[in-house]
């Protein structure tokens, strides 16, 4: 007499909605790790002793940079949102679906305030815009 | 009155190793829950069928399965609300003895690896005897005091699922709520028992286990404090 071994399906995820948004929330992170490996590959040419290459490198010019910065950018706005979208399910509160929004909606407005703040203050004072 | 409804349940015979659906055909009134179904099947014509049960009123968790999809307390589940046929299968991630079966004692020992005791301070002993907890004392520890066991949360939990090492949710919460007891004086070596290469690190903040809690326990959360406890403990002792 055997147990059955009752083994997770490879498709697990697509079982139900908590763990589509999981898979997308960790699936979004790859989005931002290829901005972030571009950005240093870039940095790096960018810094080069040669000039030409130096040139060719500067991320302003270079429309692939920008392919690449969207697709970070994609993933960074996934990656928030269906983070702050699971943050009202850890407060240790009995609370209506409607309230829970309203917490998320919230978090994503004081997430896009901040990220505004950051915008004006650090990246566009660095680059001159 | 009595309507006729239809349930499919996951049946394991552990002598041939072969696991098949098998339907049935049963009488349930507005009243009747899926744990009422289910020994309507056992008492009229399918003696053979194994699962667990015994309070009949969500208390000791034994009668944790998943329904139409849906990780319940059997007990608490009525026939009326699920949508035919009524399938049910036995938790996931647990190996199956038999039908709706599954051995727990993995879990069961994870649960006793947290040390889920405390040791009482002396000075919390009142001149008789008594151990003193204020209300706000103990409200810290409500929440996770309600655990049942019933092991839903591990069914619910991918990383469980893929890592059978990992302590989990309902061991994980255990250990909170021994170490946010204001009696408690084991503290960091609990602590350290729950943060080592299989412990709390490993959550990845799914949060089906709060989800699926039947008594709002709230595992995730309990985990994420659990990550600051761990965090907190580490550095007390660089300073020590």
């Amino acid at each position: 007499m055997r147990q059955h071994d009752n083994k997770q399906e490879p498709l697990w995820w697509t079982k139900n909605i908590t763990y589509v948004t999981y898979m997308v929330r960790e699936g979004s992170s790859l989005l931002i790790g290829v901005y972030a490996l571009f950005s240093i590959l870039y940095i790096l040419l960018f810094y080069t002793p040669l000039e030409t290459l130096a040139k060719w490198a500067h991320p302003a010019f270079d429309p692939l940079y920008k392919v690449i910065a969207m697709i970070g950018l994609a993933g960074a706005i996934i990656h928030s949102i269906t983070w702050l979208a699971v943050m009202p399910t850890i407060l240790p509160l009995k609370m209506p679906k409607a309230a829970q929004y309203f917490i998320t909606l919230c978090l994503i407005g004081l997430w896009l305030a901040g990220s505004y703040y950051l915008s004006k203050t650090l990246y566009y004072s660095c680059f001159n815009y | 009155m009595s309507k006729n409804i239809k349930i499919e349940i996951k049946l394991y015979n552990p002598e041939t190793e072969q696991i098949s659906w098998r339907e049935f055909s049963v009488p349930t009134s507005a009243a009747n829950t899926i744990l009422d179904a289910l020994d309507y099947i056992k008492n009229n014509g399918y003696p053979s069928l194994a699962y667990r049960s015994s309070c009949r009123m969500g208390l000791c968790g034994s009668c944790a399965a998943i329904v139409n999809g849906k990780h319940v307390l059997m007990c608490h589940t009525f026939c009326r609300d699920q949508k035919q046929p009524i399938k049910i299968e036995p938790l996931k991630n647990f190996p199956i003895i038999k039908d709706l079966i599954t051995d727990t004692d993995d879990v069961m020992n994870k649960f006793r690896s947290v040390m889920p005791y405390t040791e009482i301070q002396k000075r919390h002993l009142s001149k008789i005897g008594e151990t003193v907890q204020t209300t706000k004392q103990r409200k810290k520890i409500e929440q996770s005091s309600q655990c049942i066991k019933c092991l839903l949360c591990y069914s619910a939990c991918p990383v469980f699922g893929h890592n059978k090492e990992f302590i989990g949710p309902a061991a994980a919460t255990l250990a909170y709520r021994y170490s946010a007891d204001s009696h408690d004086k084991i503290g960091s070596k609990r602590i350290e028992s729950i943060t080592g290469d299989e412990g709390i690190y490993k959550c990845t903040f799914v949060g089906e286990c709060s989800k699926v809690c039947p008594k709002n326990v709230d595992p995730a959360s309990t985990l994420q404090r659990l990550k600051v406890m761990g965090v907190l403990n580490s550095f007390k002792k660089i300073i020590e």
